[in-house]
């Protein structure tokens, strides 16, 4: 196949979390990638999308969160996008993760996770909106 | 997902069916604390139809390790696919979380 492509609107709730990632399962069989290569996009995008309605959005209103997500030429391209306050991913510091039981700590866990998981990574602020985009070399079934 | 629970001997096993995320990991910590508050010290969690595990399921196994320690409790996981092992590594916990192939490893792990 030489080119899928899927968007996904978001509420930020997070039960949300549940569709996002049965819409990116079904996305990667129709495309014919690995479970290697879904799991790494759903835990990255996963892992975004939580943070982002966590700390994202300062009033109760309903906001959405937009993520396309495309196959081309060997490659899983995700861009996510939302109205939130301005948060850029790659400045989280990493967690250390070379430590003891008891030195371990989760904070920024998910951040580093979806970071090492995938290939690339960009932030940008745009128009009031916060922009993500990932890139995954994908392994085909 | 669905958390299936069973005693084996003195041996609590947690059978995870489906995603540990954001949204599924308040219910497997419920589970799970529950069972330490009932006394068990010795937790096997299988892992072979687990799908994926993000931070947050990272988060509950950081916090049941934690809280079994002092007690010389153990929590073993088993049957992880490759592509759930990666989390664990990329996150360093497969250093101070014993991972195994088998169930019955695990269940030997556990009564060590």
């Amino acid at each position: 196949m030489n080119k899928t492509r899927c968007t996904i609107r978001l509420r930020n709730d997070q039960s949300e979390t549940e569709r996002l990632c049965d819409r990116l399962i079904a996305f990667g069989n129709e495309t014919g990638l690995t479970r290697k290569t879904i799991n790494a996009v759903c835990v990255a995008v996963e892992e975004l999308f939580t943070n982002i309605i966590s700390y994202g959005f300062r009033d109760d209103g309903e906001h959405v969160v937009t993520v396309w997500v495309v196959y081309e030429d060997g490659t899983v391209r995700v861009r996510m996008e939302d109205d939130g306050v301005s948060f850029n991913p790659l400045g989280a510091s990493d967690p250390d993760v070379k430590c003891t039981l008891e030195q371990s700590k989760i904070g920024g866990l998910g951040i580093y996770l979806a970071r090492k998981l995938m290939d690339d990574f960009d932030y940008e602020r745009r128009d009031g909106k916060n922009i993500i985009r990932l890139t995954k070399n994908a392994e085909l079934e | 997902m669905e958390i299936i629970e069973e005693k084996k001997d003195e041996i609590h096993v947690f059978k995870l069916n489906g995603r540990l995320d954001s949204n599924t990991s308040p219910d497997f910590e419920e589970s799970i604390f529950q069972a330490i508050d009932g006394g068990t010290r010795r937790i096997v969690v299988d892992c072979g139809q687990l799908e994926y595990i993000t931070s947050a399921g990272l988060r509950v196994l950081n916090k049941t390790a934690k809280r079994l320690k002092p007690d010389e409790g153990k929590v073993v996981l088993c049957a992880m696919e490759d592509y759930v092992r990666e989390v664990f590594e990329i996150a360093g916990f497969d250093t101070f979380l014993p991972i195994v192939s088998g169930l019955d490893e695990a269940l030997a792990r556990a009564k060590e």
